[in-house]
């Protein structure tokens, strides 16, 4: 494991991506948390209509408007309409004239339908919040794997066929800033578990042959508890195989083998991913379900790692 | 044993991402193909896992077959048929244009457009519309019964939903007429010109007469895309369609689970199934509530075991209250699935798998 510096922890605009489920989203609460102890001012932006923050931290459900999820901690959600509208005004200068645009009731056909509205609004909303000096950092939590490297690839994408105008000012904006290694870092997160691994070796790959952006940790999450030593385990094997059979006990030393060979994969899984991927790593113990517990041991360890 | 009704000719496997969805539909494909069907299973999924799941090399957005297990000692292979495929946007869009154009010159046309070529490969929304076009194809495909489709995490699961609706609105209206003939003289024409040249301003001179140019190569596709479009959407609401929900059993699972279920309603569609997996570990269900008397010889291990019940048990009974409080609250049964003890890389171990399953019944 690399030693972690915490240093891509503390630039202004942090990008996670992962495979789905593997607890991207509590990664970054944990994050945010540590952050606010340090006395920095984080803000945590989800993108579509479900938000995990609000389930998270117990609090209100996360609008548009940054609001204060948990002590110092903010969270935004980018809302497609509201964030068209902050696009078109940034272009008109004149808000009730957006809302009328992003009302006409073609347009919104066209907005509604057209590839990359999406992508284009995100980011030019990104790029917004970051301009606005308050926030860092900015904690962006990114949709899995393939949709999060197609939101990559959008200002190479647009960039082809938009040689000048509003939006290629958007693009370029968004490529300078997801190019900038002081103001931006893309991490990833994973779990121990095989089609996990592998998902998170493809899209490691994949990222670094995306020379402009700039990588920062490994995230293991839940990695599973090693509760017996060798010598333990081999004596459960000798137990069931012989011994034990049919005694009362014999389940809990059934349960003990199943949990060491989950242990054994998550071991294996762990070698994979430092053998393949170059990043410093964190790596954070599977926790008791119970959200609040889960982000304050996380930001434990963020904190033990240096983390300020 | 979960599995689909006799008429049932599309399935959704609908959820948010890590769940086990795409396992969960090549396992519902093959239990409905050992019943009999002639299934494809089709993944939206630009993560390519279902050919790991199904334990083949390499799926394309051709149809692979995948063999079935035998079913009895005698060696007896089962009536139905398997086969899989993976949605590869630009392959699926390509053919669509290829199709519809009747004409090489004016399908090359379309694939030289350079609006074309930068979103058939890229972007949710362009997935969404191949995906719907793919299962609108396969659903018409005489060599297949059932049609199972894994859709893509969470956001653009519901993005895949709207497909249709979206599409079918934006090609049936004046949107696109006004970037063919734009005019100020026309008083039906005269908002959509005012429309454009705000568009102009939003969104750039270059943009919009890309756009326009693309769309007047596009003009010949627009009925037949807008009818295929209607197919899909008034196909989703038909009886012969379910929707299946795939969550995990865990405190965000199930969150996650409500607001998905909630979308899938809110369309009009019809949610037939509710999975939980890894909603519990086999090894768990022999374990007493209360602490054992250990032997001598394992007297160093026991306060270890007891730790490990005692966490895991608790873990098993917060599942299955999750699950319960779900099936409650939304009024619907829903099958559990156990934690695999290895990765699914077979037919026979997620047919094994499967055979695992437990129901939940709401209690009222």
């Amino acid at each position: 494991m690399h030693a972690p510096s915490g240093e891509s922890l503390t630039r202004q605009v942090q990008f996670f991506t992962g495979k789905g489920g593997v607890g991207k989203s509590t990664v970054l609460a944990a994050l945010a948390t540590a952050a606010a102890r340090a006395g920095k001012q984080p803000l945590i932006v989800e993108l579509g209509t479900h938000t995990s923050s609000s389930h998270l931290f117990h609090s209100p459900d996360v609008g548009y408007q940054p609001s204060e999820v948990a002590p110092g901690v903010h969270a935004t959600r980018v809302l497609f309409e509201p964030a068209l509208v902050d696009y078109i005004t940034s272009r008109l200068k004149l808000r009730p004239i957006a809302t009328l645009v992003a009302k006409n009731s073609s347009l919104r056909r066209l907005f509604l339908a057209a590839p990359g509205v999406d992508e284009i609004v995100t980011l030019h909303r990104v790029a917004q919040l970051a301009a606005d000096q308050r926030w860092g950092p900015i904690l962006v939590d990114l949709e899995s794997t393939g949709h999060a490297l197609m939101f990559f690839d959008l200002p190479g994408v647009l960039a082809v066929f938009l040689r000048d105008g509003p939006l290629r000012q958007v693009v370029d904006s968004a490529s300078k800033l997801l190019a900038d290694p002081q103001r931006c870092a893309i991490h990833i997160v994973t779990v121990p578990e095989p089609l996990a691994v592998n998902e998170t070796i493809h899209l490691h790959a994949e990222l670094r042959k995306r020379e402009d952006l700039h990588l920062g940790y490994l995230f293991i999450n839940r990695v599973p508890r090693a509760w017996l030593d060798e010598d333990e385990n081999r004596l459960v094997d000798h137990e069931l195989a012989g011994a034990s059979v049919g005694q009362p006990w014999a389940p809990n030393l059934a349960l003990a083998q199943y949990l060491a060979q989950r242990r054994q994969t998550s071991d294996k899984c762990i070698r994979g991913l430092h053998h393949d991927i170059d990043l410093p790593t964190m790596a954070f113990g599977a926790q008791d379900d119970g959200s609040a517990t889960i982000i304050a041991g996380l930001s434990d360890a963020i904190e033990r790692a240096g983390f300020r | 044993m979960i599995a689909l009704s006799d008429d049932c000719r599309l399935a959704f496997c609908v959820g948010v991402g890590g769940v086990g969805k795409t396992t969960f539909a090549a396992a519902l494909g093959l239990g409905e193909a050992l019943r009999g069907k002639s299934v494809l299973v089709l993944t939206a999924d630009p993560a390519r896992r279902l050919a790991d799941a199904l334990g083949i090399h390499g799926l394309s957005d051709q149809a692979s077959d995948v063999p079935l297990p035998r079913t009895s000692d005698a060696g007896e292979r089962p009536e139905g048929e398997l086969h899989a495929a993976m949605l590869e946007t630009k392959a699926s869009a390509d053919e669509i244009i290829r199709r519809a154009a009747h004409d090489e010159a004016r399908a090359q046309r379309v694939l030289d457009n350079r609006i074309y070529q930068a979103f058939s490969n890229t972007l949710a929304r362009s997935h969404a519309y191949a995906a719907m076009e793919r299962v609108h194809e396969a659903v018409h495909d005489a060599r297949y019964d059932l049609v199972v489709v894994d859709t893509p995490p969470a956001q653009s699961s519901i993005e895949i939903l709207d497909a249709p609706a979206r599409l079918v609105s934006f090609l049936d209206q004046r949107v696109v007429r006004w970037f063919l003939q734009a005019s100020d003289e026309s008083p039906q024409l005269r908002g959509g010109a005012i429309a454009q040249r705000l568009l102009r301003i939003v969104a750039g001179e270059s943009l919009v007469s890309a756009l326009s140019e693309f769309l007047s190569e596009m003009a010949f596709l627009r009925e037949g895309f807008s009818a295929r479009a209607k197919d899909v959407r008034e196909l989703m609401r038909s009886t012969s369609t379910s929707f299946v929900l795939v969550s995990s059993a865990d405190a965000l699972g199930l969150e996650a689970a409500t607001s998905v279920a909630a979308e899938v309603r809110s369309r009009d569609f019809e949610l037939a199934q509710v999975v939980f997996n890894r909603a519990f570990i086999p090894e768990a269900a022999r374990l007493g509530a209360d602490p054992l008397v250990y032997p001598e010889r394992l007297a160093a291990l026991a306060p270890k075991l007891e730790r490990m019940r005692a966490l895991v048990s608790a873990e098993e009974d917060q599942k299955r209250s999750n699950i319960a409080a779900f099936c409650d609250e939304q009024g619907v049964g829903a099958w559990s699935l156990p934690e695999a003890r290895r990765p699914l890389g077979d037919p026979s171990a997620l047919a094994a798998w499967m055979q695992q399953a437990r129901l939940v019944s709401p209690s009222t």
